[in-house]
């Protein structure tokens, strides 16, 4: 069967309005085939998708491979500085073009038939021209119809409709993306740090839920609470239970949520388990930045810990991508969140804190895994269809803290424990699910914020917003470019022990007795 | 135990792990707690170690000419029955080395690196001790 070019190859009739209440969800939304290919498209092709931050390919030439949704891409530094988005596949037939994870070359050239091409993707040649029409073919890699840059975070959007960046990031996006960026003095972070993946055997929408669940810390992260958990910033933000701590979980709409620990924290720093004396070099480097009000306050507020839909975790002193693969397949990939500086001990720092937060033998985030393993489990029973045909069972229940709930400005809060951050995730993806309308501010429905504390309690009370921009309306190429500086490369000695920590036995990294677990 | 081949200084880059023994101790203290739900059940196990190799003696400043420590490379193939969720079988294949210290109790573990051969892929849980 050929499919004319404009056939839609999903588009499965799912009523997301029903399976998506502002309550509870459909546990056939995590196992469903046909709604993974519904997101495939609505969310991973028609949206804006984190892809990597241009930190990491400082140079021409560099490159590191990635996933727009479950197509792999390469994100490329071209010579003239330019940040390049292309498809990892010869346009010839397909092959893969780079297997690694990351590199640095002239160009791309496939194995099969040496097709070679730029790393902006334009074909530089094919062998033996006396068989092409013009003696070259006239392709050029696949690539995203519009990339978009901001405080170095680099976002992709395969259809090219979406609109501009700034639209999808929101000014709470983009104000999160910001306290991020922030935390260096430079305003520049240096994702050079390296990316641990963890494979996780569930649905990816685990992710957007768990790394912003106030709720669960204190108790599938118990194994902790008379180790790590105890003293250190976590007992003053989070763990001193239901209404005791001044921390909000907190809903931005577009799908952007926080837990925000901000007023929480007692001391300057709590954040990175440290006192100033152990970093001072920093702190001196924030207040000739930034000033000593708005250091201070960087200071005092520490990274934020929120997602930025529907793929970028910001937790705290982690950056996560999250790749779908499959409806029971995901990549959680994380990064430490290194900022320039010439302070000698901080990035080590961050570094021992992402290594005790996230990765497949940390503290935290195995329990998440499992916990992720088993709800996708739990609700893949008999097929997705017995579910999807039965929704009278089966449903996730999201309510928690719905009628104390807060909004104004744009956003809604609540209690850190209640799950107004997943409510944020899962009202955002019913809007774009069901096709043809984005989601409005936190608050809803354009109206004046409610001086009532209370929300009603109803089914489907939020609406989406109409959007403004007609679907398949193409907005120009926004790709932006601009070169970054680079720290200089400390003195590489490898995994291996110098004599001097042989005999006293230690590793040769330095030792922290910081308890904090990042 | 670093990501690749560990050819970068340790704290420059993050590694999978990279435990002082502050954070050794947390990690028994957090399996014993019964709440490391991660490895609740206990995952049953069985390693085949092999390739023994003495890499390096360093000997001790007593006198005596023995080593007091020493280098030792060996290989590991590891099954684990992953109960907890996914009842998958995982196989975990790699290199340790180890620093082995002579101390009036015999020998004991001063150091112990261990590079898996898939450490550039993203891994499931690894929430026991390696």
């Amino acid at each position: 069967m050929v499919l004319a070019a404009e056939t839609p190859i999903v588009g499965t009739g799912r009523d997301y309005t029903h399976l998506v209440q502002d309550y509870r969800v459909h546990g056939s939304l995590y196992t469903d085939p046909s709604v993974f290919a519904d997101e495939m498209k609505h969310i991973f092709t028609d949206g804006w998708v984190f892809v990597g931050h241009e930190s990491e390919i400082p140079n021409g030439g560099d490159w590191v491979a990635r996933r727009l949704g479950t197509e792999r891409v390469l994100m490329a530094r071209t010579p003239e500085g330019e940040i390049s988005v292309v498809a990892n596949r010869c346009a010839h037939r397909g092959t893969t073009l780079c297997p690694q994870s990351e590199g640095n070359n002239r160009n791309f050239r496939c194995p099969y038939h040496a097709w070679t091409y730029a790393l902006d993707g334009t074909l530089l040649g094919a062998p033996f021209p006396q068989g092409f029409r013009n003696g070259k073919p006239d392709v050029r890699l696949d690539q995203p119809g519009q990339i978009g840059i901001y405080r170095g975070f680099v976002f992709a959007n395969q259809s090219g409709t979406a609109g501009p960046l700034s639209e999808h990031l929101g000014p709470g996006g983009s104000d999160l993306l910001d306290r991020a960026a922030d935390m260096s003095p430079t305003g520049r972070l240096q994702l050079n740090g390296g990316w641990i993946g963890q494979r996780v055997d569930s649905n990816w929408k685990m992710w957007p839920e768990s790394d912003n669940d106030g709720y669960h810390i204190i108790f599938a992260h118990e194994s902790l609470a008379s180790s790590l958990l105890a003293g250190s910033q976590y007992e003053d933000v989070i763990l001193e239970g239901e209404g005791r701590t001044k921390s909000v979980a907190r809903d931005y709409g577009g799908g952007h949520v926080e837990l925000d620990f901000r007023k929480s924290y007692t001391t300057e720093l709590a954040w990175l388990g440290a006192p100033r004396g152990k970093v001072s070099a920093y702190c001196d480097d924030l207040e000739d930045a930034y000033g000593v009000e708005k250091a201070k306050s960087i200071m005092w507020d520490g990274p934020p810990h929120a997602f930025v839909f529907p793929n970028l975790f910001l937790g705290e002193m982690n950056i996560a991508r999250i790749d779908p693969l499959a409806p029971g397949l995901t990549e959680h990939h994380h990064t430490p969140l290194l900022v320039e500086t010439s302070d000698p001990g901080i990035n080590r720092r961050v570094v021992l804190q992402s290594e005790a937060a996230m990765g497949p033998a940390s503290f935290f985030l195995p329990e998440d895994v499992v916990i992720a393993e088993r709800m996708h489990r739990a609700f893949d029973v008999g097929g997705a269809t017995d579910l999807h045909g039965h929704t009278e069972r089966g449903w996730v229940e999201l309510g928690r803290g719905i009628e104390r709930e807060q909004s104004g400005g744009g956003q809604r809060w609540s209690d850190v424990t209640d799950e107004t951050t997943s409510r944020g995730f899962w009202h955002h993806y019913r809007c774009v699910m069901s096709g043809s309308a984005t989601s409005g501010p936190a608050e809803g429905n354009g109206a004046a914020p409610p001086t009532d504390r209370r929300a009603t309690v109803k089914a489907d009370q939020r609406r989406c917003r109409p959007s403004t921009r007609p679907r398949g309306a193409r907005s120009r190429n926004s790709s932006t470019t601009r070169l970054c500086s680079r720290m200089s490369p400390g003195t590489k000695t490898g995994w291996r022990w110098s004599p001097t920590t042989f005999t006293t036995g230690c590793r040769s990294g330095p030792v922290t007795t910081s308890r904090a677990p990042g | 135990m670093p990501f690749g081949a560990g050819d970068y200084e340790p704290g420059s880059r993050v590694s999978f792990l990279n435990d002082n023994r502050n954070r050794l101790r947390t990690r028994i203290q957090q399996l014993m707690s019964g709440r490391r739900y991660s490895q609740v059940p206990k995952s049953p196990m069985r390693r085949v170690i092999s390739n023994i190799q003495i890499l390096a003696v360093h000997p001790g400043d007593n006198g005596d000419g023995d080593g007091d420590e020493y280098e030792v490379g060996s290989n590991f193939v590891l099954y684990e029955h992953a109960v907890q969720a996914t009842n998958d079988m995982r196989i975990w294949v790699g290199r340790t080395t180890h620093r082995l210290r002579r101390t009036d109790e015999g020998l004991r573990i001063a150091a112990k690196k261990v590079e898996l051969v898939n450490s550039t892929s993203a891994l499931p849980n690894m929430a026991f001790i390696i």
